[in-house]
């Protein structure tokens, strides 16, 4: 994502814009008991109480979170 | 001067509002839409020689055969089913858009089974959505056990995970149980199968697995359309 973001950058003339990636850790949570957990190797299996009933609720996905604008010439909206 | 923009939504959401409507419309004409993904060789064109040989008689089939280059795959499959080729042009996986193509140039029949075999490859298959009601993961013997615990997107993301090649158990360092302790511990509702579409051995089960599919996937749609 970095390196695709240089090349955009480059070509369609964004000048010194910077991608900002913020990795967020994998998490789940079991639907049994409820704990809420890290799955280390990918084990979905809640650690707590066995169960296979686990959702993922963070860090499967790929979220855009703001767009930062900076501009010292005059607004073209205005 | 600066502004802040906030978007705060998930970069796929569009993709998978189109693979949730594509998934909806195949359900409604009956259709089960299985994805099958696995490592190039693993025997994904075998198996679906042998799931054609048994289901034909009793079903209709339509097959999308996905690779880099070449329609051999569909070459091989066409003597059987309806086979079209998605050739992606150096492209590592399959995406909606030409999956839609290819149901197209079928002929958009009425289908109770389209199957798409991925491109080979047990990463970038994972992470895109065709729209299918099941993803089938295979792994041959003969590309060791440890292929779960190594690729987990491919097994996390999947339904079944099919064991193929196993004739060749006594000839090759594989241990079934490790393999499949490490895919369900990834994916704690996969089914499993071990077969060998080669010989057919375990190919009925498989087979009685995906008509059971198939008919509760028609049948929850009769009911739905009733009301």
């Amino acid at each position: 994502m970095a390196s695709a973001f240089e090349r955009i950058r480059e070509e369609c003339s964004l000048g010194d814009s910077t991608l900002h990636i913020e990795p967020i850790p994998l998490q789940a949570r079991c639907e049994d008991c409820q704990t809420v957990f890290m799955p280390e190797r990918f084990h979905f299996v809640c650690p707590s109480c066995g169960s296979r009933d686990t959702t993922a609720t963070q860090g499967d996905t790929v979220i855009l979170e703001s767009i930062e604008l900076n501009s010292n010439a005059t607004d073209a909206t205005s | 001067v600066t502004k802040v923009i906030i978007v705060n939504r998930d970069v796929s959401a569009v993709a998978q509002l189109k693979a949730e409507e594509s998934r909806n419309l195949m359900a409604q004409q009956g259709t089960l839409v299985v994805n099958l993904m696995s490592s190039p060789g693993a025997g994904k064109t075998t198996l679906l020689t042998a799931l054609a040989r048994q289901l034909n008689a009793i079903a209709r089939l339509g097959v999308l055969v996905g690779d880099i280059a070449t329609d051999r795959d569909a070459q091989r499959l066409a003597q059987l089913v309806p086979a079209v080729q998605l050739t992606t042009g150096g492209a590592c996986h399959l995406e909606l858009p030409l999956v839609e193509r290819g149901w197209q140039a079928l002929g958009m029949p009425q289908l109770d089974f389209l199957f798409i075999e991925n491109v080979g490859n047990l990463v970038c298959p994972s992470s895109h959505d065709l729209g299918e009601h099941l993803r089938i993961v295979l792994l041959s013997t003969t590309e060791g056990d440890d292929k779960p615990a190594k690729y987990p997107k491919a097994f996390r993301t999947s339904h079944v995970l099919v064991i193929n090649k196993i004739d060749l158990l006594p000839h090759v360092p594989f241990s079934v149980s490790a393999a499949t302790a490490d895919a369900q511990a990834i994916q704690p509702n996969l089914a499993v199968f071990e077969l060998s579409a080669l010989t057919g051995e375990g190919i009925d089960a498989l087979c009685h697995y995906l008509l059971e599919k198939q008919h509760k996937l028609s049948a929850n749609f009769q009911t739905a359309h009733a009301w």
